[in-house]
């Protein structure tokens, strides 16, 4: 399917372009954050501190007296950028180890498959965790952890999907003409197996905002003052009885772009596949 | 099914060995000098070399990995830097406070999925099937550390229902039980449902409806049951998520259990506790989907293993 045509299909799935606008919105406030935020992130006003919303302050202000709204806005910034990041280098990763895996087998074969099911022994956001407390916090090392946790899932999909083609009649015609191993993978291979790389990425997109949030909450994510969702829910936390609101607007905002991103996934997925039509990919 | 079983116990002994490889090697991740960190900056030169011998760290890189297989196997895992006592033994203390709070969970969230993904298959495409579907979605979105402080908000602080925190009572489980399982229960909800849609076109559901049986019975006995097998994967893999879930879950309701464990470790900088706990975790996901695919056996006799 090319470019024009999934675009003309996720205007006609619902689920899809749900994701795709909501999805679209959260890419403009993250370019546009400082021209969208009213205020700037870290700037303090003590004597507004838990203001409930207002005119004035839109999602209302937090213990230091900053605006949540702005706040939210640049927390935009740090979900995509992270997100993008994250879903970039796992699927290049994924890609190279997955296809060199798949189209040569053998010994790299078998020692990727072994550190995959070492990698995947660890549920979920564990590892991540886990090399964030080694490392210590920031958002390069943030972005290294996801990274080396998420590229696991891509290799093992492209190497499955890369299995089923190599063996096909076309691949075997551009062997016979003398087409050499990297023209194969990079022109024959890749570009038909490419679809569910692209579902699994959107996912994957929801996945990273979910880990940098979760790991934010818990302290090992962006350093303050930077906004993150994550770190403005913990930040929250002790204000659950006399500011609520606290918790509200960046857990919407962590809640609309993993939904966002789930459904463009789901979406996609029925588009390519259409037998999986009105059967949701998220069920499983 | 013995030669099965034992393939799959040799087959998960790499990976295991695998996790602990990891897993010791996570403290030389450490940018700098671990037992500095663990001291901090003030730290007296005398201090961080005593400390440095009691960890094993003077030591060169294969015989700490030997030490520490040779101890893991007789259940040491090291002694923690904040509390002075054995790693193991302190997780032992928190272990069985995430194990009845992971437990609760599936619980929770399986017995909460099976009727409605049953009412959702029922009629799919229906209003009921548009709705409960709509609320699981969001549900799968919703993430715990969101869920758990509106619920806080919502059931403890509006309505007074319930306890904010703590492990006192019965009351103290549900808030975290149910904001563990949540997500748990709406993707289940979703396998039951495209489980029971599919069985429910099989040749022998018609005929157990030829032969005049009730459509509850056709449900339950005959659909249901064999749509479960699935669920039961989903069950088992889940199982590491929820225990992963639980670091989250436990630091919002201040639950005395081995997630908790794990971020106080993190932020005391107490590697030796941090890497026990994380070993601790791992190995039980491993476990746990070991059961799981050896359970396949009992629950679907058509499954030969070769």
């Amino acid at each position: 399917m090319n470019a024009p045509t999934l675009l003309q299909e996720i205007g006609t799935n619902r689920l899809a372009l749900f994701g795709a606008l909501v999805g679209g919105l959260l890419i403009c406030t993250a370019v546009l954050a400082p021209v969208v935020a009213p205020f700037a992130f870290e700037s303090q006003n003590l004597p507004l501190r838990l203001q409930p919303p207002s005119a004035a302050h839109w999602f209302g202000t937090d213990e230091l007296g900053r605006d949540i709204f702005s706040r939210v806005a640049h927390g935009t910034r740090i979900s995509m950028l992270v997100g993008f990041s994250v879903v970039l280098v796992s699927s290049l990763l994924g890609l190279l180890a997955g296809s060199l895996a798949g189209y040569y087998g053998g010994w790299f074969d078998e020692v990727l498959m072994r550190v995959v099911d070492v990698l995947l022994a660890f549920p979920g956001i564990l590892l991540a965790i886990a090399l964030v407390a080694f490392w210590g916090p920031g958002l390069e090392k943030l972005i290294l952890a996801l990274v080396a946790v998420g590229w696991v899932g891509y290799a093992r999909l492209v190497r499955g999907q890369i299995l089923k083609v190599r063996e096909l009649d076309f691949v075997k015609a551009a062997r016979s003409l003398g087409a050499s191993d990297a023209h194969i993978i990079l022109r024959h291979l890749v570009p038909n197996i490419i679809q569910p790389v692209l579902v699994q990425a959107s996912i994957g997109m929801a996945g990273a905002i979910l880990a940098e949030a979760s790991l934010s909450f818990l302290g090992l994510g962006v350093p303050p003052p930077l906004p993150s969702w994550g770190a403005m829910l913990n930040d929250g936390r002790s204000h659950l009885f006399d500011a609520p609101h606290l918790i509200l607007f960046p857990g919407a905002a962590t809640m609309l772009a993993v939904l966002a991103f789930n459904f463009l996934g789901d979406g996609l997925r029925e588009i390519l596949n259409p037998r999986l039509r009105g059967r949701s990919a998220l069920c499983g | 099914m013995r030669s099965f079983i034992l393939r799959r116990l040799l087959l998960t002994l790499p990976v295991l060995l695998g996790v602990v490889t990891l897993v010791f090697s996570f403290i030389h991740l450490v940018p700098g000098d671990p037992v500095q960190i663990m001291l901090g900056e003030g730290a007296q030169a005398a201090d961080v070399e005593q400390l440095r011998q009691k960890l094993g760290l003077d030591q060169p890189v294969l015989t700490q990995y030997g030490r520490y297989l040779t101890d893991l196997l007789s259940g040491n895992l090291g002694v923690s830097f904040r509390f002075g006592e054995p790693v193991a033994q302190i997780i032992l203390s928190r272990f069985p406070a995430t194990l009845q709070l992971a437990m609760l969970s599936l619980a929770f969230g399986a017995l909460l999925a099976m009727p409605t993904g049953v009412l959702a298959a029922r009629k799919p495409g229906g209003w009921l099937d548009r709705t409960l579907t709509s609320v699981t979605l969001l549900g799968i979105s919703l993430p715990n550390f969101v869920s758990g402080p509106i619920a806080i908000i919502l059931f403890s602080i509006m309505l007074g229902w319930l306890p904010v925190s703590g492990r006192a009572g019965p009351a103290h489980f549900i808030l975290p039980a149910v904001t563990l399982g949540a997500s748990l229960s709406a993707i289940l909800t979703r396998m039951v449902r495209a489980g029971m849609i599919e069985e429910l076109q099989e040749e022998y559901i018609k005929t157990a409806r030829a032969k005049g049986l009730s459509e509850t019975r056709v449900l339950l006995k005959h659909a249901l049951k064999n749509s479960l097998i699935p669920v039961v994967t989903v069950l088992g893999l889940q199982f590491g998520t929820l225990l992963a879930g639980a670091i989250i879950t436990e630091t919002i309701f201040a639950w005395p259990g081995i997630g908790r464990l794990t971020v106080q470790a993190i932020n005391s900088r107490d590697y030796p506790l941090v890497q026990g706990c994380l070993l601790v975790i791992a190995c039980t996901y491993v476990i746990v989907n070991l059961l799981t695919d050896l359970a396949y056996g009992l629950l679907d006799p058509r499954i030969k293993y070769q």
